[in-house]
């Protein structure tokens, strides 16, 4: 679904990805662990087509990334790819249903958000700006809006990292299924050892360099 | 737009600020222009009422009445003369006031139809000048060079020249009085139409502008109207590029899930446009407030085209300024605002 071959990156002098290949396939949740620095954030943004590589190539099915424009890659994120962040980073002056609505209809869909919202046990909360969910709830509304336009490519920069041990349970859960029943390509970023548990491949990065963990 | 209009109602508070600042702002400008419309209608009001197109005066003149002396054998054809000059007019408890003589002929439409009925010696004041200085119809008043004394047997509204008031009199009178000074001159030869001759002509406008301290007044204020201008659009426009660097990260974000550049800034576009247009209203409607609440004698006019024409250039210079930040946000890297390339 989505290949890196041999991709680089540097800022300036300093080479933070190096020699970097590997392949994700659909249905499949990949865990990406490794020290602060590491070069989890920089892959996750290249995958994101937040940035484009100093080397190597990324292919995304038959297409190679380097070829598309600004707005094809703006089209593959709004329609293709589906973001989390650590903090959910909703727009604070929208409800849940209306971050919902805002992703889908700039894809030129319609939606019922609140139905959307149900599948994460959030119908209720629907009409709440984000000061006033939780912060299990907030990220759940970030997985609904990041899921809205039914992306094949998820990617979640620590999700779980400012929840308790029982929402971070819960997002992975959603993850999990995402992946499992819907045939997503999920890649996680995780701190916690205990998510890698839904993971179904482990993939270690270390000054830049990534290694495969069984 | 939706998204735009949506952080404007929910964020209110953020703008509510801002539409205070922009209010003042707007409102010091309509005062500014309210106080130079009135000077500019004070100076010349009496020249503004009179129903002339075209104005013959020595060419030595400069376009300035009071400074015009004229033959009458030099009067041309389907022409009336006008008599001006100043006068030190002294009240029967010995204050001195100056103000500035107008005579026409009594029998023609020029001057207020009160002149009609003038007998020699009889003179109208400009009425706030009379409500100001404790003069009354039947008063005598008497011009300190000549001596010579003056009844006043009437009123007339908006009689001021170069904001002096005025004081109306038939050629008649005017002849007797500059007889007294030893002098047989007129100031100008007016008419409805254009007038065929070798002295100086002027457009009712152009005698307005010469006015004396007219021009020197208006281009003060219009250097304070320019200014004000200026330095609002530069406030709001910092205000409005502080408010988008705010949440340029909050942006990013948008960008990074495939938002556009478009439909985010559609919404900063209707903000700016619906905080001025607001602030704009709600300014002009204090400024026609403070209008009508300011004594008459406060030279104040609230004019609603020139209002609407710095309203209009306001929200222009707004929504220009509003249009810098978009610079940024197109330029905008995702990967830059939401930062985390550390990990």
């Amino acid at each position: 679904m989505i290949k890196l071959m041999e991709v680089e990156q540097t800022y300036g002098a300093m080479k933070v990805l190096q020699h970097v290949s590997f392949e994700a396939k659909e249905g499949e949740l990949i865990a990406l662990v490794g020290p602060s620095g590491s070069g989890k954030s920089t892959l996750l943004q290249l995958l994101g087509l937040l940035q484009t590589p100093s080397g190597g190539k990324i292919q995304f099915d038959d297409i190679l990334l380097q070829d598309t424009s600004d707005e094809q890659r703006r089209q593959m994120r709004l329609l293709e790819i589906g973001f989390i962040f650590q903090e959910s980073h909703l727009v604070p002056f929208l409800t849940a249903a209306e971050q919902l609505e805002l992703v889908a209809e700039e894809a030129g869909h319609t939606i019922d958000a609140a139905a959307h919202l149900e599948v994460f046990g959030l119908r209720d909360r629907a009409d709440h700006l984000p000061q006033a969910l939780s912060g299990g709830e907030r990220q759940r509304v970030a997985i609904a809006r990041a899921l809205v336009n039914d992306p094949r490519l998820v990617l979640a920069d620590e999700p779980t990292a400012s929840l308790d041990y029982t929402n971070a349970r819960q997002v992975m859960e959603l993850l999990q299924r995402q992946a499992h029943e819907h045939g997503k390509t999920v890649i996680v970023i995780t701190h916690d050892e205990r998510m890698l548990t839904y993971c179904d491949r482990v993939l270690r990065m270390e000054d830049g360099q990534i290694q495969e963990i069984n | 737009m939706k998204m735009g209009w949506r952080e404007l109602i929910r964020m209110r508070q953020r703008f509510f600020l801002m539409a205070i600042v922009t209010t003042l702002i707007v409102l010091l400008i309509l005062m500014i222009s309210g106080l130079a419309d009135g000077l500019a209608y004070d100076n010349g009001a009496v020249v503004r009422n009179l129903p002339i197109e075209q104005v013959a005066l020595s060419k030595d003149a400069e376009g300035q009445l009071t400074r015009s002396f004229l033959e009458r054998t030099d009067q041309p054809a389907a022409t009336e003369a006008l008599g001006v000059q100043n006068m030190v007019l002294e009240k029967k408890n010995g204050t001195k006031d100056d103000v500035t003589v107008f005579a026409s002929p009594g029998d023609t439409r020029y001057g207020p139809r009160q002149l009609a009925d003038l007998k020699d010696g009889q003179v109208l004041v400009d009425q706030q000048y009379a409500e100001q200085s404790g003069t009354k119809v039947g008063d005598s008043v008497t011009d300190f060079r000549t001596k010579q004394t003056f009844e006043i047997v009437g009123t007339v509204n908006d009689g001021r020249y170069s904001h002096a008031p005025v004081v109306w009199m038939t050629l008649s009178t005017w002849d007797d009085w500059q007889q007294q000074m030893g002098t047989d001159y007129v100031s100008a030869f007016i008419s409805q139409e254009s007038i065929k001759t070798k002295l100086a002509t002027y457009t009712k406008q152009q005698i307005v502008e010469q006015v004396p301290g007219y021009a020197a007044e208006q281009n003060s204020f219009q250097m304070m109207r320019l200014a004000l201008i200026v330095i609002g659009s530069l406030i709001l426009t910092a205000f409005f590029y502080i408010l988008t660097m705010q949440k340029m990260k909050q942006l990013g974000i948008l960008k990074a899930i495939g938002i556009r550049t478009r439909t985010i800034g559609q919404g900063l576009v209707l903000q700016v446009f619906l905080l001025t247009v607001v602030s704009f209203s709600v300014s002009l409607l204090l400024t026609w407030t403070v209008g009508q609440l300011l004594p008459d004698d406060l030279p104040f006019r609230f004019e609603w085209t020139t209002s609407l024409l710095y309203g209009g250039l306001i929200i222009v210079t707004a929504l220009l300024g509003g249009l810098i930040p978009l610079r940024a946000l197109k330029k905008l890297e995702p990967a830059d605002a939401m930062g985390g390339m550390t990990g």
